[in-house]
């Protein structure tokens, strides 16, 4: 309870002040180029990876990439770039470190 | 991968496990940065990692319960591991190396630009002449020493650059410009040969030179500027142009001449190292001669390959064995007088101009060596018209 009512007060304070809520709240920060590649910042580790479907764990939820050929060009502890002809993307529940 | 991991080498690994996924959590949550995975089964993944993190991820992959396999290794560092088990192609691949470096201190290709076909062989055969040879060191070559002598040899040459470059030595020339071949325009009226000024009169432009001057080839005649305007100067200029020839011959003299049968040899040849076939020709009386006094002079014809307009230094040899018989020849001093005039007179008409008008003849007799060897030189003087056009650099520019 404390941490729900926490981070809704660091929500409140980065609305407020205009400041990058990824860097505050330690959010994820998706960015994709085309529907060939897919990067994930900050993510919380690997749920799935599959040809068909690429699950990524992060803060704000599971992440999961539907396509074909899909595969992990990098992956490290700050990154995970997915690579592949994405079809779908769909946040679901659950994540966390 | 990070440019500097790669330097150390990565490793393809396969990953077998019923849950693969949390071997990768374990390896990025040991900073180990994974490339290239990929589900290659249901319980398989493939991936690329840096060489030096295969240990950990070994331990991560039994931590885990799954089954790591290195596929291939790449890199640098495993390219030492890979060449000493094949350590004869390591030493071919050094051999060929150290060739191509030894082959790059020498000149291999000489290319002339710039000059009419005349003037290019006459560049290469002097440069032969100097020595300047496909498969010459490039050390051996000096481009000044060699721009000045090529100058004084090529004398249509009035400008010429020599540079190294690699294995190529560039010659490019300009050739002196005669008036046909000139066109219009602004332009000096200068020696062709040196010589010493009969007469001048300029028709256009202004006299540098006066009568009873002796001039350079190359040197200003008649300057092309009339009132500080580049103009095509014109001038009727003559001068005494002295032709000369010595020879020498000797009072005793061994001459050789065929005997016998011709052996022909072939081969190929590299540079200067070159191999005939057969190696070993007969030796004088082998072949069945009975003349005790003949010898074997082999001549060798290089043919050379080209390579567009340059010589490669690969070549087709004819080597032309010839079974000679020495011969000592006695003259008189007489005799030898008569042939070294004769001989001097051959040569000096050969350099005559045709068409010349001669001025004057000199005949020199020399004794040499204590009366052994008798010199003769002739030398001929002609009146020519000396002038030969050459552009303006300024009238070029402007």
């Amino acid at each position: 309870m404390r941490g729900v009512r926490s981070a809704n007060l660091r929500g409140r304070l980065t609305a407020w002040a205009d400041l990058p809520v990824d860097v505050l709240l330690n959010l994820p920060r998706v960015v994709m180029y085309g529907r060939q590649q897919l990067r994930v910042e900050n993510h919380s580790g690997i749920e799935e990876c599959q040809p068909q479907r690429v699950r990524v764990r992060t803060q704000a939820g599971v992440l999961q990439i539907d396509g074909h050929w899909l595969h992990l060009r990098s992956l490290d502890g700050q990154e995970v770039v997915v690579e592949g002809e994405i079809e779908r993307t769909e946040w679901t529940k659950g994540g966390g470190p | 991968m990070r440019p500097w991991r790669a330097l150390g080498g990565c490793a393809i690994i396969k990953v077998s496990g019923s849950r693969p996924e949390e071997f990768l959590n374990a390896a990025v949550t040991r900073g180990i940065h994974l490339q290239g995975v990929r589900r290659a089964g249901p319980a398989l993944l493939l991936a690329a990692a840096a060489a030096s993190d295969v240990a950990v991820l070994n331990v991560i992959a039994r931590e885990q319960g799954a089954r790591l396999s290195v596929l291939q290794q790449a890199g640098w560092i495993t390219l030492w591991q890979r060449l000493e088990s094949r350590w004869a192609w390591a030493a071919a691949a050094l051999v060929t190396v150290g060739l191509f470096y030894l082959a790059a201190q020498f000149i291999w290709f000489i290319q002339v630009a710039g000059v009419s076909g005349p003037v290019e062989r006459q560049i290469r055969a002097n440069l032969l002449e100097l020595g300047v040879h496909p498969g010459i060191r490039r050390s051996a070559v000096n481009p000044d020493q060699l721009q000045r002598q090529l100058l004084l040899r090529v004398e249509r040459l009035t400008w010429v650059g020599v540079r190294l470059d690699g294995t190529f030595l560039r010659v490019s020339g300009r050739e002196r410009i005669v008036p046909e071949a000139l066109g219009y325009g602004p332009a000096d009226l200068v020696a062709r040969k040196d010589a010493l000024i009969l007469e001048v009169i300029p028709l256009r432009g202004a006299a540098r030179v006066q009568v009873g001057q002796m001039v350079s080839r190359g040197e200003v005649i008649v300057a092309g500027v009339d009132q500080e305007r580049p103009v095509r100067a014109d001038a009727v200029v003559f001068g005494i142009v002295w032709y000369e020839a010595v020879v020498q011959v000797p009072l005793e003299e061994r001459v050789y001449k065929d005997v016998g049968p011709v052996q022909r040899r072939y081969g190929i040849a590299w540079g200067r190292w070159q191999w005939l076939w057969p190696g070993r020709a007969r030796k004088a009386g082998e072949g069945g001669e009975e003349k005790p006094a003949t010898e074997w002079r082999e001549r060798v014809i290089r043919h050379p390959f080209r390579w567009g307009s340059s010589e490669t230094p690969f070549a087709w040899l004819e080597a032309e064995r010839r079974l000679v018989q020495g011969e000592m020849i006695r003259r008189t001093p007489t005799e030898a007088m008569k042939l070294a005039t004769e001989r001097a007179w051959e040569s000096v008409r050969k350099k005559l101009p045709p068409g010349v008008e001669v001025l004057e003849n000199t005949e020199e007799i020399q004794w040499l060596d204590g009366g052994k060897w008798v010199q003769a030189r002739v030398v001929i003087a002609t009146r020519e018209h000396i002038g030969a056009y050459r552009l303006r650099l300024d009238a070029r520019e402007g």
